[in-house]
């Protein structure tokens, strides 16, 4: 790392950045929700197509709308459902191919994948009272032999995004999704959530859940070696608890970072996390997804919804913990007391008007960096809930404080938020969370911030830093880390005069307690931590500088560097004190 | 903006909501329970007893075939036993998956909304909306009907009370009223007039 800051004081720099959480921005971070299959209690693990392309055939009805008469005409069928199979080709092992239109009508056991929108009998029976269902054959070796999707006849489809029609990509999206071997998920923002409303186009492009779930499934060598795996078990009063959703949060950012259920012997396994500084949170399934959204593929009932939402290591102080890429870190255990939830989130709307009509759903929705909107939050008796207890997690957002309306929707209650999303927002889903002291409710994931599609040099700060002589020492950026800016720097607050600050950065964050409070947020070697010369300051008037110029180099746009300094402090245990860290992203 | 919204009183707020809402539809389509009602063609308590899977006649698709013992008819008519299909289940080495399913344990108690399908075989309507379980509480020595958390827009609107608005159970005595009543409410079909064809 002392080199990599000297190549880019020295303007030097070549491509060692590391991307922006293992990939280039906008990438999506991988998460996993994979739930496995289980019979008979036992888990099974997850269903796979197995073999080098995974062929999927289209009635011939699709590209002649005049047999599907739910279907918008100028809708482009076919298309639209190859496109929505791509997004999971895109992201992982998969090779999907398009195999053209058959005459074929009915989902059959028959080695023939068909998505079929045809009104028959056999279909029909099959799709009862859904939009659309997925049939997944699979033997006694999991291998998945024959998969069918059926779209409704009887319901209103659209590719023109038609506010009163449901969007075939989506729909198609999510069941694919269930044809390649992928269970609901408790994240509202994923495509894999069970619910999806008129019009809505969101579950088009798959989430950074979908992401971790189907690797999970079909794992690439690239993502192993660049994610870790958090396991645990789940216990209440020495019993293991089955159907709770653990969700893993970025301490960086406060997106979710990854999301698993735990399984009958109270397990669980979060896979496909980047590296760096999590916090863990297990929720009941008391909804809006509960156990009867999961209960055909865990074939048994029983799942505890007895507990409230908890952090691993409290709610008031949560611990951190530390992933590593191709590294499992175990025994992750959550201990819940058995005391039901009494609060909850159930339904969001987003209301860019602010006034007038609204309408709100179970699952979530995308916002961009730079939009500002209102919120609907809707739950029992939220109307009533004082403000200053809702809140929306992370980096790069300004939800409320105040909410400007409130009142009731059946049964519950809503209030409205003023939400902005800053231009520098990190994309990912966020949580809502209502927080009264004695309980907490958590709507998970339920905002994904998508990417800026034009980012600009941006800089960020996130973790605690350990307290000094002269207070908790900061570090900030001075100036902007904009390409060729010769007088950007590094600036420490806090300091003891005349003592020293050193600086450290990294292409990764990390998390390591060091002792005596120190917390270290970069990832590098601990030995590294402190270098005989070349990035340190001298303290004066409790501040330290160290000119860091960007150097003029078009290829750091969009990468970043983690950051942060520690002070000698003689007048601490260990000498020392540090910063918070400081994020650095270059355009 | 915060001065403009407070003009809008949160009652009328409200209506508009509900007015103007955007069915939220899951997967399944939705279906609260005036529909379920109004829908099925049968509307019954019973036990549930032995399951088999097999291909529905006609087709490469495996149901499960679950056997009830009706304890007690709402709608429609019934023999003391019979037997309600469900898509999905095991036959030799092929396990068929589908999502939103009911499943059945053998002796569970079980309050089912019920209607035929296409292929002619009595299913429960609405798949996980029309299935509820009936439990006995052996401390009042009640019956209860148990509510899915991640259903309440099937019963809210017909079980909320002031005290509590989410219901996650009602006694089965009140849920049957309710479930009669809807029956009676629901509009009846015509039966065409006979004529000579």
């Amino acid at each position: 790392m002392k080199t990599l800051i000297a190549l880019l004081c020295l303007g030097l720099i070549a491509p060692v950045f590391a991307a922006p959480n293992g990939g280039p921005k906008g990438e999506a971070k991988p998460l996993a929700h994979v739930i496995g299959l289980q019979q008979s209690g036992a888990n099974i693990g997850p269903a796979r197509f197995v073999g080098s392309t995974v062929t999927f055939v289209y009635n011939d009805a699709v590209n002649n709308l005049p047999a599907i008469p739910n279907v918008e005409a100028g809708s482009l069928v076919q298309s639209a459902c190859t496109t929505a199979a791509q997004q999971w080709e895109n992201v992982s092992a998969i090779s999907f191919t398009d195999g053209g239109t058959v005459a074929t009508q009915d989902s059959a056991n028959d080695g023939i994948n068909l998505v079929t929108f045809i009104n028959s009998a056999t279909n029909n029976a099959i799709v009862g009272s859904a939009l659309a269902v997925s049939l997944v054959f699979f033997n006694g070796s999991l291998e998945i032999v024959d998969a069918d999707i059926i779209f409704n006849s009887a319901t209103s489809y659209t590719t023109l995004a038609t506010t009163t029609r449901f969007d075939i990509q989506g729909v198609a999206t999510h069941e694919f999704g269930h044809t390649f071997g992928l269970n609901h998920s408790a994240v509202a923002s994923a495509t894999m959530f069970p619910t999806t409303s008129a019009g809505a186009t969101d579950a088009r492009g798959i989430s950074v859940d979908d992401v971790a779930g189907i690797n999970g499934v079909y794992q690439t060598i690239p993502n192993f070696w660049s994610t870790g795996i958090v396991t645990g078990t789940i216990t209440q009063s020495g019993s293991n608890v089955y159907g709770a959703h653990v969700v893993a949060r970025s301490v960086v950012d406060g997106t979710i970072g990854a999301a698993a259920m735990s399984l009958p012997d109270g397990t669980y396994s979060i896979s496909g996390l980047a590296p760096g500084p999590y916090q863990i949170y297990v929720e009941p399934l008391d909804g809006p997804v509960a156990d009867s959204n999961i209960q055909s593929s865990f074939f048994t009932t029983g799942k505890n919804t007895t507990f409230q939402t908890t952090f691993l290591g409290g709610n008031a102080t949560p611990t951190t913990i530390r992933v590593q890429a191709a590294t499992v870190t175990a025994n992750v255990d959550v201990s819940l007391a058995a005391t039901a939830q009494t609060v909850n989130l159930v339904q969001i709307g987003d209301f860019p008007a602010g006034t007038g009509s609204f309408s709100v759903s179970a699952s979530g929705f995308e916002k961009a960096p730079g939009d500002t909107t209102f919120v609907v939050v809707v739950g029992p008796s939220v109307d009533t809930f004082a403000d200053n207890q809702f809140s929306m997690v992370g980096q790069g957002i300004t939800f409320g404080p105040a909410s400007t309306g409130s009142g009731t929707i059946g049964s519950n209650g809503f209030k409205i938020f003023p939400l902005t999303v800053a231009s520098n927002a990190e994309p990912g889903p966020r949580d809502i969370v209502y927080d009264n002291g004695s309980e907490m409710a958590i709507y998970c994931g339920v905002i994904e911030i998508t990417p800026n599609p034009a980012p600009s040099a941006t800089s960020f700060t996130f973790g605690a830093g350990s307290a000094g002589t002269a207070g908790t020492p900061a570090l900030s950026a001075v100036g902007s880390p904009t390409i060729n800016n010769a007088s950007f720097a590094l600036n420490v607050s806090n300091g003891v005069n005349g003592e020293t600050a050193f600086f450290y950065g990294a292409g990764q964050p990390d998390f390591l307690d060091l002792g005596n409070g120190v917390l270290q947020w970069v990832s590098i070697p601990k030995d590294d931590l402190f270098p005989a010369a070349g990035f340190n300051a001298t303290i004066s008037s409790g501040m330290a500088t160290l000119p860091f110029p960007i150097p003029n180099l078009p290829s750091i746009a969009g990468f970043r560097i983690y950051l942060q300094a520690g002070l000698s402090d003689p007048g601490m245990a260990g000498g020392v004190s540090s910063t918070n860290c400081l994020v650095l992203i270059f355009q | 903006m915060k001065a403009r919204l407070f003009l809008v009183p949160s009652i009328l707020l409200a209506l508009l909501c509900m007015s103007t809402a955007v069915s939220d539809a899951t997967i399944l389509i939705k279906k609260d329970l005036s529909q379920l009602a109004a829908e099925a063609e049968l509307i019954v308590i019973a036990k549930v007893g032995n399951q088999s899977a097999r291909y529905a006649k006609g087709t490469r698709v495996i149901f499960t075939y679950t056997d009830l013992t009706i304890e007690r008819v709402l709608k429609g008519s019934s023999d003391k036993t019979m037997t309600v299909a469900e898509v999905g289940g095991k036959v030799g080495d092929i396990t068929l998956h589908v999502e939103s399913m009911p499943k059945f344990r053998e002796g569970e108690r079980v309050l089912l909304f019920i209607k035929k399908d296409t292929l002619g075989q009595q299913r429960v309507h609405g798949a996980i909306q029309g299935k509820f379980r009936v439990v006995h509480n052996f401390a009042t020595h009640e019956d209860l009907v148990l509510f899915d958390k991640g259903l309440r827009y099937v019963t809210n609107n017909f079980f909320a009370t002031k005290g509590d608005k989410s219901p996650t159970q009602v006694s089965l005595s009140e849920f049957q009223a309710k479930v009669l009543e809807l029956v009676k409410k629901s509009p009846k079909k015509t039966a065409k007039k006979g004529g000579k064809k």
